[in-house]
């Protein structure tokens, strides 16, 4: 079960964490999950549910990361 | 709060005219804006180019509007919008106020590109924002006119902008804008056009206050939420007539600017029932020179390509977004992180990109797609001290390129590329500003790919430097060498190749950069240096045929070779005629 | 003193409107329009209106022959003489497109071929100097063979606006070359700055002379032929008029012709109710035109375009026009939404209720349902309709929309009404001023049904109603003056012009209006002057029109003109800079008939129309308006001369059309029968309310 984790910056931080699945900008808190016995960090649940149904099958069969 | 998403349940009891009538309004605020901006704008990419995009959003960071000025920033400013109010925190708003930013990596399709932002509050509360995002013509950085082609980081490319409050509570924060302004080279031109994009958002709060005023600010709210859904059972019904699988595309970019070497670009696009997922994985890393695709970009990209092959009647909010899922990875070409470079992705990559979409799925939708274009907008920029008036100038020139063909028509002349809708600039307006003098304006023979239907034309432009005059130019173009012109489908040949060249005061010849200045690349240098007399010649990419140009019809092939359009040769040759 | 005429060609019908100088009685007519042969419903209009033609002093005529001529490319081959290495710029046009995501869109097609695009060397230079000059002999080699067909040749060289040296020059030598053979110099057409958008008016100028003269010749012997005389103009696109045999050497100038007079009507009548800012709405059967009038006139352009990418820059009256009218055709769109419009059913075979054989549903159609418009009393009794073949038309709607004929009726009224608003809203952004302190001035057969409705929609609290409204147009036409917009594109900076400079500039422009003004009346009177400057702040791109008094320009009528720039720009867009230059970037001068143009007093009583057309006494009707059918009175126009205001729902029927009196406005009518339509003010109906009681219904 994933959790929400605010995203902590200091003053001098001008970029921003890109979701690990889709790579949009992730600007307040990441929603982190287990999936497969790795940790990710994703913008939504939406974007781990698109990992689960379609990343996985998909690159399951050769695709390049 | 969580604001990513949001679908609320609505009731789905509104009266459908009054639906129509809501989205109309919504569009009808947004297209004040531009009206607005595009009176009181100074640059000429804003007005005479209408380089700027207008969108109306609810307070659940939806877009619920809007209108059509230019594509590029349509989806970028989807992101910028909903990004910025997050990272700022929706409580920190105030009526009055307005955010400015134009950073690449928040959303931005490319540092030029500024964005502002203002709550529209209601009866005490806040009920939306207004935004528009325009192309500023000089923005400082290392290059004249923003384009820095050979830049290899962010900071050589021009003042960066992240999230901050320009205007709070209708009063200017003019230590902001003294900042702004020190950093600019034409800093006139930068207080005009910010004030017209501020101006213009006044208008169309105005607007959306007198909206709300007629039908209450709940209704609007709930009119909003079912015109999303509406859009996105529209587009999802789209989706599923297309055959499910995944298709792919590939294509080049030659050069970045700074390493002569080509760049690939990759894409799957999955349907899945009723959902598509674009993916760009096995796309080259990022590269150094500033052609890498920003997310905004390479999403704008996507959606544009969608909307061009589904009905344009669906009215264009999130609920039409919702169905397309967009992979881009970080630290590719398709995504670039910070601080890679950009300025030349949105117009040099962004066409490509949606070519690339629509190329993929041409298998499936044969009758809905185009050939590539030409995909370059061409990009001149130049600078100097007028020697008449001895004034500073600057200016931001594009081309127009060949349109692929379709299986039904040809495709048109010398066309704005697809992410964007910027109307060239008379030659008299040209001549009465810079000192430059224009020789010929003219459409290049044979620069349309052969088909049963013909891609469009390119143009050649050959100018003059005037008398006195020492002009500073950069360039950002692309298909000028190699295998990577704009391809054909179905046996249709590739359109003609664009190309820069120089022929220096004495000389008899044109020649490329490298030739006679040593830059690493013929499509993409800075700040060369050019003198009286000297000639640049600025040739535009040719769109792709379609289909086997030996069908094509012969009256029409006549017609071409009588136009000059096709030489007699190319006819000959490649459509296998037999006229005289 | 006689009878002064003016004649209206539409689509559907010619009108006429007459009035006798001298005893002030009024004559209308109106007879079918023949599209392929235009002469012959003007001289069926003459010879159905109920005067003797030997009275007539004067004819004004709005015709449409050079649109139609246009939109169905039956014009002149036109040879196309510019500056050499130009050749394409009809072709390349200004590269931006109609729709973002539209693969199918096709550039407009010059009216030029390519093949007919020719180069010639000769160059001037930005401030007018010539770089190379002309060589006539040259020409001959290069004019291509042309025989035996409309030919016509338009020339546009670059600069010409600043010195037309090259483009005269090229004039003489063709008129050696090939005496007879038309010309159409770009600088006489439209002198200022973009080349393509002069080069194009010239070549759309060329493109119409030969059907224009032939027009000018074939209708001055259909007059002559029916003793009229000769004395009649054209009306032009800036809603002036110029004698015919003038107008015809600048057929671009008459291009618009046929909507000009419906501004020119439209501007009349908002003077003569005081309304100095009016929303002109004339709703005809196929299309609606909206026009601003400033002051008492309408507002020019010269923007306008023919279609997407084709503009004809000269000065034209500023109308938008969308496709709503009495024909418009009610519709599902792939997403489930009704739509109104643009596609009509037009005339034939024209609405439902028309019995033509028509079955879709059109906004006449949907009147007729909801009790607004008398089926036994249409077009003065001349034509029954028949309501149910109505009811069949919506019904056709109702399986995918739900609910019955009456709620498709009302949503269509409702969907077309909002297209207006919204075209009217968009007109007024546009110039930005504030359309809820306007009036509605309210044309067309159709307008007066829709125009409070529309007026609601938007916030606007004043309709007026012209006598006769469906044959405004043709009035505008008789009431129109010579007008005569000279415009002259120049480069000065507020921080160096020279007040000298500019008052010989503008001396001169006078002098070319004033010849012109005297070429196109028929007298040698001193027309009214006013001057205009065209400036905005240095880089940008548009410009505001400030007029400039009378008077020599000195320094202190600069500053003057300048000051009132800045103020301008700043009540339009919020801000002012005073520390910038200011470009001025084109002198207009306008020159128009001194006197006021007296008509003789209105009238609702005219000439031609049969007692049998008069509409009947009083009565009650079953209306429709929101939240449903309503006991309305049903009123005769001429019954509200000298009555007490009377408070709506009513429905006030004249002979042309029908005006219709929501709940929540008050009319009444002045002493000749001008209508004019008041908020009431206790209307506080919730367009929000109303929508859940349509949804709930």
């Amino acid at each position: 079960m994933g959790h929400w984790e605010p995203i902590v910056t200091q003053v001098w931080d001008t970029v921003i964490t890109p979701c690990d699945c889709c790579g949009q900008v992730v600007a307040r808190q990441l929603w982190v999950v287990d999936v497969e016995g790795e940790e990710h960090r994703f913008c939504s649940e939406r974007c781990e549910e698109l990992y689960r149904t379609h990343v996985i099958p998909q690159r399951g069969e050769g695709a390049v990361a | 709060m969580a604001t990513t998403d949001v679908t609320a349940q609505p009731s789905g009891e509104i009266d459908p005219v009054l639906l129509g009538i809501i989205n109309n309004n919504f569009v009808n605020i947004c297209r004040e804006m531009g009206i607005t901006m595009t009176r009181t704008a100074f640059s000429p990419i804003f007005n005479e180019g209408l380089d700027f995009s207008c969108v109306l959003f609810d307070k659940h960071l939806n877009m619920i509007g809007q209108a059509e000025f230019c594509p590029a920033q349509l989806a970028a400013s989807l992101f910028i919008v909903r990004w910025t109010v997050e990272e700022l925190g929706i409580d920190s708003f105030e009526p009055g106020d307005v955010v400015l930013h134009n950073d690449p990596y928040r959303g931005g399709a490319h540092i030029p590109e500024h964005s502002v932002i203002r709550p529209v509050f209601y009866a005490g509360e806040l009920w939306g924002f207004v935004a528009n995002v325009g192309h500023l013509a000089e923005i400082g950085g290392k290059a004249v006119g923003s384009f820095a082609a050979d830049a290899t980081e962010v900071f050589q490319e021009g003042l960066r902008i992240p999230p901050i409050k320009i205007v709070s509570r209708d009063e200017n924060n003019m230590d902001l804008w003294r900042l702004i302004m020190a950093n600019h080279r034409t800093p006139r031109n930068t207080w005009g056009d910010l004030n017209a994009q501020i101006g213009s958002l006044r208008v169309a709060e105005r607007s959306l206050i007198g909206l709300l005023d007629r039908y209450g600010a709940e209704f609007v709210q709930q009119a909003a939420f079912e015109l999303m859904d509406y859009s996105e059972r529209w587009m999802r019904a789209e989706i599923s007539a297309i055959p499910n699988g995944s298709y792919e595309f590939t294509d080049h970019m030659e050069d970045d600017g700074v390493v002569d070497r080509a760049v690939r670009f990759h894409v799957t696009v999955t349907i899945d029932d009723d959902r598509m997922i674009v993916d760009w994985t096995g796309s080259d890393p990022q590269v150094r020179g500033p052609i890498n695709a920003t997310y905004g970009v390479t999403s704008g990209a996507v959606y544009n390509a969608v909307f061009h092959v589904t009905d344009s009647s669906i009215p264009k909010n999130s609920g039409a977004y919702r169905p397309i899922y967009i992979i881009a990875p970080p630290g590719t070409v398709v995504n670039v992180v910070y601080p890679g470079p950009s300025v030349g992705g949105n117009t040099e990559t962004h066409p490509k990109l949606v070519d690339m979409v629509t190329g993929a799925l041409a298998p499936v939708m044969r009758e809905k797609v185009a050939a590539a274009e030409g995909a370059s907008a061409c990009n001149f920029l130049f600078g100097g001290i007028h020697p008449k008036t001895g004034d500073y100038y600057a200016n931001y020139h594009l081309e127009g390129c060949g349109w692929g063909a379709k299986d039904y028509d040809d495709g048109n002349d010398c066309t704005i590329v697809v992410n964007g809708n910027c109307r060239n600039t008379p030659v008299e307006i040209f001549e009465t500003r810079y000192p430059l003098e224009t020789v010929e304006y003219s459409l290049i023979q044979d620069s349309g790919g052969a088909g049963r239907h013909r891609g469009g034309l390119g143009t050649r432009r050959i100018m003059r430097i005037g008398p006195g005059a020492e002009v500073t130019a950069s360039a950002l173009f692309d298909r000028t060498k190699g295998d990577f012109r704009a391809w054909g489908l179905e046996g249709g040949g590739p359109g003609g190749y664009g190309a820069i060249r120089v022929k220096r005061n004495g000389d008899t010849e044109f020649r490329t950069f490298p030739e006679v200045y040593g830059t690493v690349s013929a499509s993409k240098f800075t700040n060369i240096v050019l003198e009286e007399g000297d000639e640049v010649m600025l040739d535009a990419p040719g769109g792709g045929g379609f289909g086997d140009p030996q069908e094509r019809d012969r009256d029409a092939v006549g017609r071409d070779v009588v136009d000059g359009i096709v030489s007699r040769e190319a006819a000959r040759e490649l459509y296998g005629w037999k006229g005289e | 003193m006689g009878i002064r005429v003016g004649i209206d060609t539409g689509g559907t019908f010619t009108d006429l409107v007459a009035v006798d100088e001298q005893s002030g009685e009024w004559y209308v007519a109106k007879v079918p329009s023949i599209p392929t042969r235009p002469v012959e419903a003007l001289a069926a209009a003459l010879e159905q209106a109920q005067f003797d033609p030997a009275d007539v002093s004067f004819i004004v005529v709005g015709t449409t022959i050079g649109i139609n001529a246009v939109l169905t490319r039956t014009g002149a081959r036109v040879i196309y003489l510019t500056t050499k290495g130009f050749e394409d710029v009809p072709h390349i046009q200004r590269i931006n497109r109609k729709n973002h995501y539209d693969f199918v869109w096709r550039k407009p097609e010059p009216f030029a071929l390519r093949r007919d695009c020719i180069g010639v060397d000769e160059r001037i230079d930005a401030e007018g100097e010539v770089v190379r000059s002309i060589d006539p002999e040259a020409l001959r080699e290069l004019l291509p063979e042309h025989g035996g067909e409309d030919v016509a040749v338009a020339v546009c060289f670059l600069f010409s606006y600043l010195n037309p040296a090259s483009e005269l020059a090229a004039r003489d030598a063709l008129a050696e070359i090939d005496p007879g053979l038309p010309v159409s110099l770009s600088h006489e057409i439209a002198p200022i700055w973009r080349e393509y958008e002069r080069g194009t008016a010239a070549i759309l100028d060329a493109y119409l002379k030969p059907t224009v003269n032939r027009y000018v010749e074939g209708v001055t012997e259909a007059f002559g032929a029916q003793g009229a005389g000769s004395n009649w103009s054209l009306l032009k696109s800036n809603g002036g008029h110029a004698l015919a045999g003038e107008a015809r050497h600048r057929p671009g100038h008459v291009l618009l012709s046929g909507i000009a007079g419906g501004a020119i009507g439209g501007a009349f009548y908002a003077r003569e109710r005081d309304a100095a800012r009016g929303i002109v709405l004339d709703m005809g059967g196929t299309s609606c035109d909206v026009c601003l009038i400033v002051d008492g006139d309408p507002l020019f352009s010269s923007e306008y375009e023919i279609e997407f990418g084709l503009p004809m820059a000269v000065p034209t009256v500023s109308t938008k026009t969308i496709g709503a009218g009495g024909g418009s055709i009610g519709w599902i769109d792939p997403g489930g939404f009704l739509q109104v419009g643009p596609q009509s059913a037009g005339a034939d075979p024209g609405p439902a209720c028309y019995g033509r054989g028509g079955e879709a549903p059109t906004l006449t159609d949907a009147n007729v349902v909801l009790g607004r418009l008398n089926p036994e009393y249409f077009l003065g009794g001349n034509l029954a309709l028949d309501p149910e073949a109505s009811r069949a038309a919506l019904r056709r709607l109702t399986g995918t929309l739900g609910g019955d004929e009456v709620q498709v009726a009302s949503s269509m009224i409702r969907i077309a009404n909002e297209n207006m608003a919204n075209a009217v809203r968009i007109v007024t952004v546009e110039e930005g001023v504030d359309p809820r302190d306007h009036a509605l001035i309210a044309m067309g057969g159709a307008g007066p049904t829709h125009a409070a409705e529309i007026a609601e929609a938007i916030g606007m609290e004043r309709v007026i109603v012209p006598l006769h409204p469906g044959l405004t147009s043709a009035f505008g036409a008789l009431a129109a003056e010579v007008r005569v917009d000279e415009v002259k594109s120049v480069s000065l900076k507020s921080t160096t012009v020279s007040p000298e400079a500019l008052d010989a500039l503008f001396a001169e422009t006078e002098e070319t209006a004033t010849t012109h003004f005297n070429a196109q009346g028929s007298s040698d009177e001193e027309p009214a002057i006013a001057r205009f400057i065209a400036m905005r702040y240095e880089g940008q791109n548009y410009e505001q029109e400030i007029p400039v008094l009378d008077g020599a320009i000195t320094a202190e009528l600069l500053a003057e003109v300048l000051e009132r720039y800045h103020q301008l720009h700043h009540e339009f867009y919020g801000y002012r800079l005073d520390a910038l230059p200011v470009e001025l970037v084109r002198l207009t001068v306008t020159a128009t008939a001194a006197g006021d143009g007296v008509l003789p007093a209105l009238s609702l009583d005219v000439r031609g129309r049969t007692a049998a057309e008069q509409p009947r006494g009083t009565r009650t009707a079953e209306v429709h308006f929101e939240g449903g059918f309503q006991p309305t009175p049903v009123v005769a126009r001429a019954e509200l001369i000298g009555a007490e205001p009377r408070q709506g729902p009513m429905i006030v029927e004249s002979m042309d059309t029908t005006i219709v009196v929501p709940p929540g406005w008050v009319v009444e009518s002045d002493a000749v029968g001008i209508l004019e339509l008041r908020r009431s003010g206790g209307s506080e109906s919730s367009e929000a309310a109303a929508g859940v009681v349509a949804a709930a219904s």
